[in-house]
């Protein structure tokens, strides 16, 4: 008995630590740090801790097993980051249009994200339907659609920055990553409060 | 049950279908958009076409600009120039460059030094149409720039007529204000590409004892060809003014006149090409054109300026594009 305990307890300790590894996976992805062109903190970083904390959760949810091979495929692609390196410091939108290699794989980066925050919110909704968080269970849904329908924008504006005038293309591009960066916070403000939700309630 | 609930609540109002059918708009746009920018792409660095006429007699060097364009996916610079067949290698000092949606128009400075102005102007053809460009990535290239001339012509340094000053604005206007120290005749106006520009190209002879003033340009030291104004919005006015088109069209017919000593005169030009054959709006023009005139039973020449330099935009860009593609 003490040592069923003991496993269910190491188990939740784990998936605290997991849910906090995805928090700092995706902020570590979120930011660069760059001196002299080097991205002192590359994206790479950030999809090893979310891809090893989406191991450990694995057994918690399978929808988390199945967000982990995309977090994989991220790690190889953001790899990437290194060889186009911006030399002009120039936004990733201005780099884009001079680069159609660097599109591609923006535009694969960003299906895979999506696919993979679709299964970490799937995962954290049926956590939250066990533990009986219906707010958190709810706040998965609204933020997968708002990510969803903001990514969709962004990879449909995208390609119209290849042949359209900057002056035209610039303030659609501008809104539609404003968007994309506030429905990732709030991803990410999700998988804290799903690690404070396992924390409380387990 | 839970679980199949739980997946339904977050795809809720996206099926299978919709999200298949997003997916393949997005795969048309940018399948679309990449088609459409491919097709864009020069297959190298395209030149503009430069009509040139130069008088350099006496001159120990001469600079012209050169214009080209290059993919904005692959910024290439021009790092020097040669004249095929006759050794003659020309400098290139880098200049600005205009970004448009998918091209730069790059504007760079050709620079041939004294030596290799003199190799030229020995040689039979002291013109300049072809040249083997190098660029930045280690390419070379055979271009044509369009034609350049120039004239071993040294212009009478005693002339009784002056050029007073010179300018051009972008409207594609520009004049020359002249000086005559001198009783003579004014036998000829001469450009060297009169029979290419045709109709385009109207020169006008205003005779009307023009006032040397404007803003900034009342010290007759400032009228000296060449000499900047010290306020560029003193230059702008002052060459706004001068390049009205006031006086005759000039004609054959209208030679020779005289000009009385310390009368002046100006020639004004202006382009205007043709909408349904703009292909010539495209190219560059920097003419030295020649004015002829006889004091005292002595010929003389001196210089007159003509400049035009096209306006670009993405739809211009392209149509000079498919011209010279068709052509």
């Amino acid at each position: 008995m003490m040592d069923e305990e003991k496993r269910i307890k190491e188990q939740d300790l784990g998936k605290k630590s997991a849910y906090n590894s995805i928090f700092w996976g995706l902020i570590l992805v979120l930011f660069d740090f760059r001196i002299a062109f080097f991205d002192f903190l590359p994206d790479s970083f950030g999809y090893i801790l979310a891809a090893s904390a989406l191991r450990k959760l694995a057994a918690a949810s399978d929808y988390f097993g199945k967000a982990k091979p995309y977090a994989y495929f991220l790690i190889v692609f953001s790899l990437t980051d290194f060889a186009m390196m911006d030399r002009q410091g120039a936004t990733a939108f201005i780099l884009s249009r001079e680069n159609i290699a660097f599109m591609l794989v923006a535009f694969t980066t960003t299906i895979l994200t999506l696919f993979m925050v679709y299964y970490i919110c799937q995962g954290i909704s049926e956590r939250a339907l066990k533990l009986g968080a219906e707010e958190l269970r709810h706040k998965a849904n609204r933020r997968w659609r708002l990510f969803f329908a903001a990514n969709l924008i962004i990879l449909a504006v995208t390609p119209f920055g290849l042949n359209l005038p900057p002056s035209l293309i610039i303030y659609a591009v501008s809104v539609s990553m404003i968007i994309g960066v506030i429905s990732y916070i709030l991803i990410i403000a999700m998988v804290s409060d799903a690690d404070k939700m396992d924390s409380s309630l387990s | 049950m839970n679980e199949r609930y739980s997946r339904l609540e977050v795809t809720k109002g996206l099926t299978k279908k919709t999200v298949l059918a997003l997916f393949a708009v997005l795969v048309l746009l940018w399948a679309g958009n990449l088609i459409y920018f491919q097709k864009q792409q020069l297959p190298k660095p395209l030149f503009l076409k430069h009509y040139y006429a130069f008088s350099v007699g006496g001159d120990s060097s001469l600079e012209f600009q050169i214009n080209y364009l290059v993919n904005r996916s692959k910024d290439i610079e021009l790092v020097g120039l040669e004249i095929a067949g006759k050794d003659v290698r020309l400098q290139v000092r880098k200049g600005g460059a205009s970004t448009f949606t998918h091209y730069y128009l790059k504007t760079d400075m050709v620079i041939i030094n004294g030596q290799e102005l003199d190799k030229l102007l020995s040689s039979e053809d002291a013109a300049i149409s072809k040249l083997e460009a190098y660029f930045s990535d280690g390419s070379r290239q055979d271009v044509k720039i369009g034609e350049i001339y120039l004239v071993d012509e040294r212009m009478t340094a005693d002339s009784p007529l002056q050029v007073r000053v010179n300018g051009s604005s972008n409207q594609n206007q520009g004049f020359t204000l002249f000086y005559a120290n001198a009783p003579l005749v004014v036998k000829s106006l001469e450009n060297h590409f009169q029979d290419r520009l045709g109709a385009s190209y109207k020169v006008y002879l205003d005779r009307s004892q023009t006032e040397i003033n404007g803003p900034g340009f009342n010290d007759s030291q400032t009228y000296r060809n060449g000499q900047r104004f010290s306020d560029p919005r003193d230059e702008h006015e002052t060459i706004a003014k001068f390049s009205t088109q006031a006086g005759q069209e000039v004609t054959k017919d209208m030679f020779p006149f005289t000009v009385e000593s310390g009368e002046t005169f100006r020639l004004s030009y202006s382009f205007a090409f043709d909408r349904g054959n703009p292909a010539k709006a495209y190219d560059y023009y920097q003419i030295e054109g020649k004015v002829t005139s006889e004091s005292n039973g002595r010929t003389f020449a001196e210089r007159y300026f003509i400049h035009y330099d096209p306006h670009f935009n993405d739809a211009a860009l392209r149509a000079m594009i498919r011209e010279r593609r068709e052509t």
